[in-house]
């Protein structure tokens, strides 16, 4: 097993043109020390959305990999992320996990820092220290790089390296446009609470794995509905189809291109075609029965987030056998209420520590984690659909939704998993 | 009535809760859902204790076709996350009855701490119930149970069983 005391190659972990991934990727703590710093301390992570701080003086408290990190919106409105240390002796100054507040006071010796990071208090200064003690020095200190999309909010501890917008590259900001675009006023707003689930595998197990859900999802609530009302589960079906597709987005992004499906059919009731007619008002009518088809982008974004309706999904690396996931619901602005209810009773059904779907999920990815430990064949198998992957133009879709130019393969295929390691590689052997 | 006959009232209350607790400890998942009246309301809040359930997530809201879900699902043999079972105990403690809305009810809040065990690792959960019971022809019946864990704002690991 790869170990701290050795040196890393990354390149002898990996033979993805056979196929084959060393279970050393996901259960060395060498590597891991890598990620956090490779992946998590130097390129892009989300960490919040704009909708959770929407009043002036809201903040609430998020991760950078294993450095805390404040996003606030100060007295004038503008957003801010700020490393939640003092600047004096590096207490940390905010507790809460959200709240508002003018100022931010470390509790230690008093120094006190408005919300827009400068320090305004210095208990008993005076002739403590040299005359030419500037404070505006010891402002609070900003992430080296905050950016943002559509309200989604991004911070990098690095000053250098790629843009948000090369991070993310076109593909994936059409997933969050087509997240963003079930509401009629192309908003979410992400302050209706979270399940959080803690998994004991490695945080690279993020989903868009098409061949598992007949078996590992066999007792979801939707298909124990389905037995009782006499209709087969649809999960079997999927993986017979052709139309749907597994797709490299770039960059390490991938997802389950589920958007011809047809998933989500609304009811009819008098909200459901409310909810209709403001779509078609605000998107017309082939766009809005594209964005309603779709079922959401099932997309997963590197390194932490995941968009799978109704939930923005965010990751929390803790070691090599430890991830946290927060489901949020994020509501649509603009619509009924009872969509918004829907969404709610959808996640909890699913998602979350005690839903149908998340938690057997969990536990494939234990067994998964449990499975790796064995050394005397470490290599796993991730080859399936190698021999048709092909580069597709996603012609069908309204150019707003359009994933061009990406690799796709079947549905079931493995082609997610070998993308998001091609990007892993090249981010842990970043020089 | 109740409030002249609060001691054979609170006897009773507590017979139910260690009934039921017993039933959810042992995964007896029918016989569980036998403890409910038809209006279900099942209800594991998220991150705070009191909310709209409309407009706020939770980690349970069932109602009775969703709790049916949830057993059906347990018995399928296809719930991978409970294959194996939790080995799970459960001490209810602090019972005390509060005024009911209707006179065929009673509503008991009380504590418990839930100790569960799978694949060898313990889990310790603390939490606050409140069962509104109410007197059918069957006997004593679930209305509604809400649970309030002291860590429903922390990462849980999975909560697959009854609790």
């Amino acid at each position: 097993m790869t170990t701290l005391a050795e040196p890393l190659a990354i390149s002898s972990l990996l033979r993805l043109d056979e196929g084959f991934v060393h279970s050393d990727v996901y259960t060395s703590p060498a590597i891991f020390e890598r990620e956090i710093e490779q992946i998590f301390h130097r390129g892009w992570v989300y960490v919040g959305h704009d909708s959770e701080i929407p009043e002036h003086g809201d903040y609430v408290l998020r991760w950078i990999g294993r450095q805390s990190v404040i996003m606030n919106r100060d007295t004038h409105g503008n957003v801010h992320l700020f490393m939640n240390r003092c600047r004096h002796r590096a207490n940390s100054v905010c507790q809460f996990e959200s709240g508002n507040s003018a100022f931010f006071r470390c509790a230690y010796h008093g120094w006190t820092y408005k919300n827009d990071g400068e320090l305004v208090g210095v208990p008993y200064a005076e002739g403590a220290y040299e005359p030419d003690f500037d404070k505006s020095a010891f402002s609070l200190v900003p992430a080296p790089r905050m950016a943002t999309y559509r309200g989604f909010v991004w911070g990098s501890l690095s000053a250098d390296g790629p843009s948000l917008d090369d991070h993310l590259g076109p593909a994936a900001k059409h997933a969050i446009d087509l997240f963003c675009d079930h509401s009629p006023v192309g908003e979410i707003e992400v302050r209706h609470g979270a399940n959080k689930s803690v998994i004991y595998a490695n945080w690279k197990f993020q989903g868009g794995d098409g061949y598992h859900p007949p078996f590992t999802h066999q007792a979801d609530f939707g298909t124990m509905r389905n037995q009782r009302a006499g209709r087969p589960s649809p999960l079997l079906g999927m993986i017979k189809k052709d139309t749907t597709l597994s797709r490299d987005l770039g960059n390490g992004h991938f997802c389950l291109d589920l958007r011809t499906m047809g998933r989500s059919p609304l009811p009819d009731t008098p909200w459901a075609r409310a909810y209709l007619d403001s779509m078609l008002d605000a998107y017309g009518t082939e766009r809005a029965a594209y964005i309603m088809n779709s079922g959401g982008p099932h997309s997963i974004l590197m390194p932490n987030i995941q968009l799978l309706n109704p939930d923005l999904r965010v990751l929390r690396p803790i070691a090599a056998d430890q991830f946290e996931i927060t489901f949020y619901c994020a509501f649509l602005k603009g619509v009924p209420k009872e969509v918004n209810t829907a969404r709610l009773r959808l996640t909890e059904s699913r998602m979350g520590p005690a839903g149908s779907v998340n938690v057997d999920d969990v536990e494939m990815f234990e067994r998964n984690q449990l499975g790796m430990r064995q050394r005397v064949e470490p290599w796993k198998y991730i080859g399936r659909g190698m021999t048709r992957e092909f580069v597709d133009n996603d012609v069908g879709a309204p150019p707003e939704y359009r994933y061009e130019n990406c690799r796709v393969a079947h549905y079931s295929d493995e082609l997610t998993q070998r993308a998001q390691l091609r990007w892993w590689a090249a981010q842990m052997e970043r020089p | 009535m109740i409030a002249a006959s609060v001691p054979i009232a609170k006897d009773a209350v507590e017979a139910f809760l260690f009934h039921e607790a017993r039933l959810a400890d042992e995964n007896r998942y029918d016989e569980w859902f036998a403890l409910w009246t038809e209006d279900v309301r099942y209800w594991v809040p998220a991150n705070i204790d009191e909310y709209d359930p409309d407009e706020h997530v939770s980690i349970v809201y069932d109602n009775r076709d969703r709790l049916q879900d949830r057993i059906d699902r347990l018995k399928s043999g296809g719930a991978w996350s409970q294959e194996p079972q939790s080995r799970m105990r459960r001490l209810i403690s602090n019972v005390q009855l509060e005024p009911p809305a209707r006179p065929d009810e009673m509503v008991a809040v009380s504590n418990f701490v839930l100790g569960e065990l799978r694949h060898g690792r313990e889990a310790v959960y603390f939490a606050q119930q409140t069962h509104r019971l109410r007197l059918t022809a069957g006997g004593l019946r679930m209305a509604e149970k809400k649970v309030l864990l002291v860590k429903n704002n922390e990462p849980l690991h999975n909560l697959s069983f009854l609790i």
